[in-house]
């Protein structure tokens, strides 16, 4: 009978080399400080502020309950998850919280009900532009926080090294990598599930999908301003910094999506 | 005659209804699939938290290619049935038909979030959100 993998470690740092003992054809890379396992799961779950949650969530050092990992990979359930929030406020105060977690309840049954949409577009884009406009490959300064954006490079790095991503820097990121450098979403969220801890390809590429437009109306995407007023006390947001973005959003969509005429009216 | 509790990345708890539905004196197993890892493109430390997270588990782990594990560890306990949790992963449920062609297989739900009366509307988020809310806001999502 094959042996047995060894589960008791001297400490985190004995278990960390053993991992990459048994991988070592994959790069090695920072380890994230997020910890595996039911206990490190309900020691955030104990954390859970849903009423806070509500009110800051959109900043990036907003009341978020670093969850996703545990309820990713079924450590935490939705169930016990809401079942807690509720205790903490009426149904409006912890609405936005318990309505975060149907988005995950929402996303799972598209992928149960059709896996093989989760890597193609579900609609076209409404961007102008057709789905063959866009380059299949991630390039390089994106992969290496080398972008023209020091906002960008900041998230790029902070997702390589912890694995963790607040859900409106995914927003930021993925709508530069789709509408600023016109690379197909299939490639950003490729390049999330790599090193997202809560990489899950029905939130993640369905989120990336509703940023690009082919799982919404409308592209999403985000001026300088909207910028510095959620991320401003995290990321470097500077103008001279991210001037890709100093604009109104009239004249970012003109520029971006010239073609569409649904979005230069 | 024991039965198989095949632990995927989907399902990584304890508590998962899977041991309700396998007998008292099985065995909880996780296989450490390489390839399976290698096709998710899972980087270092996505790998370092699912092994952190297995070893929490009453499993033992073993290395391999999965269908290919699975199938003999459950010859060589003679189990009556291999039980594992319901996943949409197109990746898990090949795995799962590979099995089921030559043993009895088991699929177990995770606890609900909701319970919605009819199918789900799923075109838009906000479409869905109007039929969950009715019960969305109750103890384990039942009126």
């Amino acid at each position: 009978m094959t042996e047995k993998l060894l589960k008791d470690f001297a400490d985190r740092g004995a278990l960390i080399d053993y991992v990459r003992a048994l991988s070592p054809e994959i790069a090695d890379e920072p380890i994230s400080q997020t910890e595996g396992g039911r206990q490190a799961g309900a020691a955030r779950l104990a954390q859970l502020d849903a009423q806070a949650y509500g009110s800051t969530r959109n900043y990036l050092d907003g009341a978020v309950s670093y969850l996703s990992p545990y309820i990713r990979h079924g450590i935490v359930t939705l169930n016990e998850t809401r079942n807690l929030a509720i205790q903490q406020g009426a149904p409006k105060q912890v609405e936005k919280f318990v309505q975060e977690l149907a988005w995950r309840d929402f996303w799972q049954r598209i992928y149960h009900q059709s896996p093989a949409k989760i890597w193609r577009d579900i609609e076209p884009y409404k961007t102008g532009y057709p789905a063959n406009h866009y380059a299949t490959v991630l390039p390089d300064d994106i992969r290496q926080a080398r972008t023209p954006s020091a906002a960008m490079n900041f998230f790029i790095k902070q997702l390589i090294d912890t694995g963790y991503l607040h859900n409106h820097a995914r927003m930021y990121l993925a709508a530069y990598i789709v509408h600023w450098r016109h690379i197909a979403w299939q490639a950003g969220a490729q390049f999330f599930l790599t090193h997202l801890l809560d990489g899950d390809p029905a939130s993640n590429n369905l989120s990336f999908q509703w940023v690009a437009s082919t799982f919404a109306n409308k592209p999403y995407f985000f001026n300088l301003e909207n910028l510095q007023k959620f991320a401003g006390s995290v990321a470097p947001c500077a103008a001279d910094d991210n001037a890709d973005f100093d604009d109104s959003y009239d004249a970012l969509a003109a520029g971006l999506f010239p073609h569409s005429e649904a979005l230069n009216g | 005659m024991a039965d198989l509790i095949w632990f995927h990345e989907d399902m990584l708890r304890a508590t998962h209804p899977v041991f309700e539905h396998a007998g008292e004196d099985a065995t909880a197993v996780f296989i450490w699939d390489d390839n399976y890892f290698d096709m998710a493109g899972y980087s270092l430390k996505r790998r370092v938290f699912l092994y952190e997270t297995i070893c929490h588990l009453p499993v033992d782990i073993y290395r391999g290619d999965t269908a290919k594990r699975i199938g003999q560890l459950a010859e060589t306990a003679l189990a009556q049935k291999i039980v594992t949790g319901s996943t949409p992963n197109p990746a898990l449920q090949q795995i799962m038909q590979k099995l089921s062609a030559t043993h009895e297989l088991q699929q177990v739900d995770d606890e609900p979030f909701v319970t919605l009366e009819g199918p789900a509307d799923l075109k838009r988020f906000f479409r869905y959100w109007n039929q969950a809310r009715k019960t969305a806001f109750d103890i384990n999502g039942a009126n």
